[in-house]
């Protein structure tokens, strides 16, 4: 009673001194709001993942170990051989611009340019880059174009099988500004090449900015047509546009002041965290349904009752449900704080801190909007007449069944639904990283990179031919796998060189230490020493990428066509087989790397979240329970947002969506903004049942009292989810369809199971029975 | 002089820069011009040898090490210098030619790698920087003479070093032509036109901190040739490498221009052991 009283303070003073408290509101607003600029939009994968897993710190060590960083990918492809003269002018001269391209290191940089060539016969050879050489010859000789194709260098890794493609690959510093990387790069991938030729972009870095730009692109497209179709909506709902107005202003003053919060807690703004200004102005706009429906039916039922009297009562005595959709919205958000994963607590925390200003504004901003706009028209007879039918005690049974099997159904399709996701897929189709990224992978070995630390069993190390031939081998399983294109490391640059250094053709010398000491050009430890020093002499960069200071630690680079989650689970699963298999010698095959990550952040997003649905299922039911002081009613109150996570798990199952970061948010945002559904019903089912009327009666007066309001909540909001269709990235419309689905469902199973539910809880009493008792 | 292994512990030089003692042309006050032109002009012991041992540390562990024995001759304003690896077994017979001249572009490095049968390796301008048997030491930083094309140096002050006072010399390269640093501060011991030390920037400005610094922590006379007994060399990433001198002879060593031809690295191990003896008499370490 004591909340009640509060409510109706706060709404009486707000409707009373309303002039004061808009002003209030719109000077705050619009003082603070240029602070917004400042907002920092973090794009680097690593800000995905939790800090203090131990699995990272491991990636942390080895990417550093190595030198890796997250890479930028540039492409040529021609018509003609790319290595013609003036192929390789253009890609020297690219390599060159690339190096100097701010955030990234330029000694990172590699490219057929940047490659060791040995040049000259006899006694004498040469070693050297092959741009610079190019260059000074004004010509690729023919003799460097044979070592490539007797040195295995067409391997997809820096130059396609076909020669048709290659890559200039390097390492964006973590610092740097990937949206200025991208734009430079652009700049550099829209200069003049010769006919048939074109320069591609891709990598982790390069990705992250598209996406983020993508997104934010999305934010600014999908935000006004939000409002626009709830302000459409809203108004054929409430016939009244400025009523509309008021919802959607609430909203936008909430959204606000959000956004202003996150600026000044410093916190970044995660990819992930794009899409919420979008799902917070439909999550807002709910409870604003409510209550002005409500005004309405109350201004209607007492029309000469004064203004302020009028929405002090209409307000403050709907507050109850109103607090507690707030609570449980906001609690189901909050529970992603208890997430290990940064980007699910940051949207877990400013989802709720949204929410919870929302309802603040319900009880002050909104009556004092609706005190400052004319009078509403009362609702007209046919809409007052609307409802949605009590079930027959039978009726119910039926539902009640039906519900059961249904749900049996959708959870037995649920288990065909799997995780998959992808930087590169997620990208608008016509972006310049995934049309490059596009190019490249059907040319060349994949632009997905799956890194490993190798250590060996007994400390066996990499500078003899043991060590050497079991990372070969090691090389070769992984190579075996579908989708993988190419896999490197140091075994391959060191038999290289040995070829290079003995003349002989690549697969010999590969073939030599496959066969071990019997073969007949056996390869010993010294060879490998003397190779490693050659490496060490003219390619150290190369040699500390490759292998640590002790020689013990090997990276091994595998690269996946199209790579995606699914793929690179794969990539993992032969690495755990590989340990497992004691005749491998691997003691460990540690991942690290962008693919990795990637695959890491996908797999402990979606898991977070799917286990969050238990929590927030949980939270939800107590609330309801505390709020209603019925464990069974709250029981009732979960069944249509449960009800309908099990169907759209079972939807995504049959349709084989794929699970991924960006729609595994569904089942939150339906079970935080479907709740409000029953939360609704049940209290004015409460209200009913208090004022002494029976079952059927108390059911018959609910669902004619809310149930127009649960149908125009949901219509509204589905459709509002809906305009994410026009999202340029495919997980943010599926996250759009799926919600839109749930939300639907959520409203129409809260007129059909739940009264189902609720008429069977109440036993043998016929509610048919006790209509007609009222009605009498 | 022939060292006796006693002796060479105290009688150590290294492969940087070794130089000698001229008091009486003490460039002190001088034009930076004139400390190196009286740098480069020193007596350095050609024909010499010595013999070194060349250890990589990571954090301060060491993980790999190198026997190497050194021959250096000067003919004219030109010096040549073979390094042959006499250990680890693996390596032995690996030699090099380094090729250094004052003029722009005199400077190149050979490899040989008995694996290459008999296939000399010109390493191109482009690798030059990078370091020798992948030490901290660049090719560069062995070089016995300070180029004085493409350089601007500058005297920057005074400073002691090793028990001695060192002229501080500011050296800024011009962009692309020095592999690996843009700016280098040599510190010069002043009586004794000694390299005690160096810092190396890989950005014009010496504000930040060097990527990797050379320091001379032992070094000895033999007559008028002051050398390092022990140097070091810090890398940023944690990467160090000493190079300790074991033995070493100034004034004869071979000098003939067949001794240093890169045609004539493929024999050098069977070559050099019998014309100098008392190089490899010590056994090798870290075999």
């Amino acid at each position: 009673m004591m909340v009640d009283a509060a409510i109706r303070v706060v709404v009486r003073t707000s409707v009373r001194h309303r002039k004061m408290l808009l002003a209030g509101v719109a000077v705050a607003s619009f003082a603070a709001a240029p602070s917004i600029r400042h907002i920092h939009v973090d794009l680097n994968s690593r800000a995905l993942v939790p800090r203090s897993d131990p699995r990272l710190a491991s990636s942390d060590r080895a990417r550093a170990l190595f030198g890796d960083r997250d890479s930028v990918v540039v492409g040529v492809t021609t018509t003609r051989d790319v290595l013609s003269d003036e192929s390789v002018s253009l890609i020297d001269r690219l390599s060159t611009a690339v190096a100097r391209t701010e955030g990234i290191d330029p000694d990172s940089v590699r490219s057929l340019a940047t490659m060791t060539v040995v040049w000259g016969d006899g006694d004498g050879i040469h070693v050297g880059q092959l741009g610079p050489r190019a260059a000074a010859e004004h010509r690729v000789d023919a003799h460097v174009v044979e070592q490539i194709d007797r040195l295995g260098l067409a391997d997809g890794l820096l130059l396609s099988p076909a020669r048709d493609a290659t890559i200039i690959v390097g390492n964006a510093d973590d610092g740097a500004d990937r949206y200025r990387l991208l734009r430079d790069l652009e700049r550099l991938a829209a200069s003049p090449t010769g006919r048939g030729t074109h320069i591609w972009l891709t990598g982790t870095a390069l990705a992250q900015a598209a996406l983020g730009r993508a997104a934010a692109l999305d934010v600014l497209r999908l935000v006004p047509i939000v409002l626009v179709v709830l302000v459409l909506l809203l108004t054929l709902a409430f016939r009244s546009v400025p009523l509309a107005l008021v919802a959607v202003t609430e909203v936008g003053i909430s959204l606000l002041w959000t956004v202003i919060a996150i600026t000044w807690s410093g916190s970044s703004v995660v990819v992930t965290m794009i899409v919420l200004p979008v799902l917070l102005i439909v999550v807002g706009v709910s409870d604003d349904i409510y209550v002005i429906r409500r005004y309405l039916r109350d201004a209607a039922a007492s029309p000469h009752l004064p203004r302020e009297r009028l929405l002090t009562d209409s307000i403050s005595s709907g507050a109850r449900p109103i607090i507690l959709t707030t609570l449980s919205t906001a609690g189901g958000l909050l529970t992603l704080a208890t997430t290990n994963l940064r980007p699910l607590q940051l949207f877990g925390i400013y989802g709720a801190l949204a929410v919870a200003t929302s309802g603040l504004m319900v009880f002050t901003v909104v009556p004092a909007l609706l005190a400052t706009i004319a009078a509403p028209r009362p609702p007209r007879a046919s809409e007052r007449r609307w409802t949605a039918p009590v079930p027959t005690f039978r009726a119910a049974a039926a539902t009640a069944a039906a519900a059961i099997l249904v749900a049996g159904v959708a959870l037995t399709a649920a288990q065909k639904v799997f995780v998959d996701d992808s930087w590169i897929r997620n990208l608008p189709a016509a972006s310049s990283v995934a049309r490059g990224d596009r190019a490249l992978n059907d040319r060349l070995g994949g632009t997905t990179s799956v890194d490993f630390v190798v250590r060996l069993r007994d400390g066996v190390g990499f500078d003899g031919r043991d060590g050497l031939r079991r990372l070969l081998l090691i090389q070769e399983a992984f190579a075996k796998g579908p989708h993988v294109g190419a896999v490197t490391s140091v075994a391959t640059d060191v038999l290289r060189i040995l070829a290079a250094l003995t003349g002989r053709p690549y697969r010999d010398v590969v073939a030599s230490l496959r066969v071990g000491p019997g073969g007949t050009e056996p390869i010993g430890d010294a060879e490998i020493q003397q190779c490693l020093l050659g490496m060490a002499s003219a390619d150290p960069r190369r040699l500390s990428a490759a292998l640590d200071a002790d020689y013990r630690q090997a990276h091994l680079t595998v690269y996946v066509r199209n790579g995606d989650y699914q793929r690179v689970a794969a990539v993992l699963e032969t690495a755990r087989r590989l340990e497992r298999d004691p005749a491998s010698g691997v003691l460990q095959l540690q991942p690290f790397g962008d693919g990795w990550i990637s695959y890491f952040t996908v797999s402990a997003l979606v898991g977070d979240q799917a286990r969050s649905i238990g929590l927030a299922l949980l939270l939800d039911g107590l609330l309801l329970s505390v709020f209603f002081r019925s464990l069974r009613t709250g029981v009732i109150g979960m069944l249509p947002a449960a009800m309908t996570v099990a169907l759209a798990f079972g939807a995504i199952g049959v349709a084989a969506l794929p699970l991924g970061i960006a729609n595994a948010m569904f089942a939150s945002i339906v079970i935080g903004v479907g709740m409000d559904f029953p939360v609704h019903v049940l209290a004015t089912y409460e209200r009913a049942c208090a004022g002494g009327l029976r079952c059927g009666a108390a059911l018959h007066g609910t669902l004619e009292e809310a149930g127009l309001s649960v149908t125009t909540s949901a219509i509204a909001l589905a459709l509002a989810f809906l305009v994410l269709l026009a999202s340029s990235t495919a997980p943010t419309m599926q996250l759009g369809l799926v919600v839109a689905f749930g939300l639907a469902t959520t409203g129409v199973l809260t007129l059909v199971l739940l009264p189902a539910a609720l008429v069977l809880w109440n036993g043998r009493s016929k509610p048919e029975e006790d209509l007609k008792t009222a009605a009498t | 002089m022939t060292s006796s292994p006693a002796a060479s512990v105290l009688l150590l030089c290294a492969v940087l820069v070794p130089s000698v003692i001229a008091p009486r042309d003490t460039p002190e006050g001088g034009s930076a011009d004139a400390i190196v032109r009286a740098y480069n002009a020193r007596d350095f012991g050609a024909p010499g040898w010595r013999r070194v041992s060349v250890e990589l540390l990571n954090a301060g562990r060491l993980v790999r090490s190198f026997d190497v024995v050194n021959v250096w001759r000067r003919t004219g304003a030109s010096v040549d210098t073979l390094y042959l690896l006499n250990a680890p077994l693996g390596l032995r017979g690996t030699a090099y030619l380094q090729r250094e001249a004052e003029a722009v572009g005199g400077f190149g490095v050979d490899l040989y790698l008995p694996t290459a049968k008999g296939r000399v390796i010109a390493l191109g301008g482009d690798m030059l920087a990078h370091g020798l048997l992948g030490s901290n030491f660049s090719y560069e930083d062995l070089r016995w003479l300070l180029p004085q094309e493409s350089i601007q140096y500058r005297v920057a002050g005074a400073t002691s070093m090793l028990g001695r006072r060192a002229v501080l010399l500011d050296a800024r390269c011009a962009p692309g032509t020095c592999a690996g640093w843009r700016r280098a501060r040599f510190y010069l011991a002043t009586e004794d036109r000694f390299l005690v030390g160096a810092d190396y920037f890989a950005a014009d400005d010496a504000g930040s901190p060097p990527f990797k610094r050379l320091r001379v922590e032992l070094a000895t006379r033999a007559g008028n040739v002051w050398t390092a007994q022990r140097m070091r060399m810090d890398a940023a990433n944690q990467q160090s490498t000493v190079i300790t001198l074991r033995a070493f002879h100034f004034g004869g060593a071979p000098s003939s221009d067949d001794w240093y031809a890169a045609t004539g690295l493929p024999g050098l191990l069977a070559r050099l052991p019998a014309s100098l003896p008392d190089a490899f008499d010590l056994p090798a370490r870290h075999e």
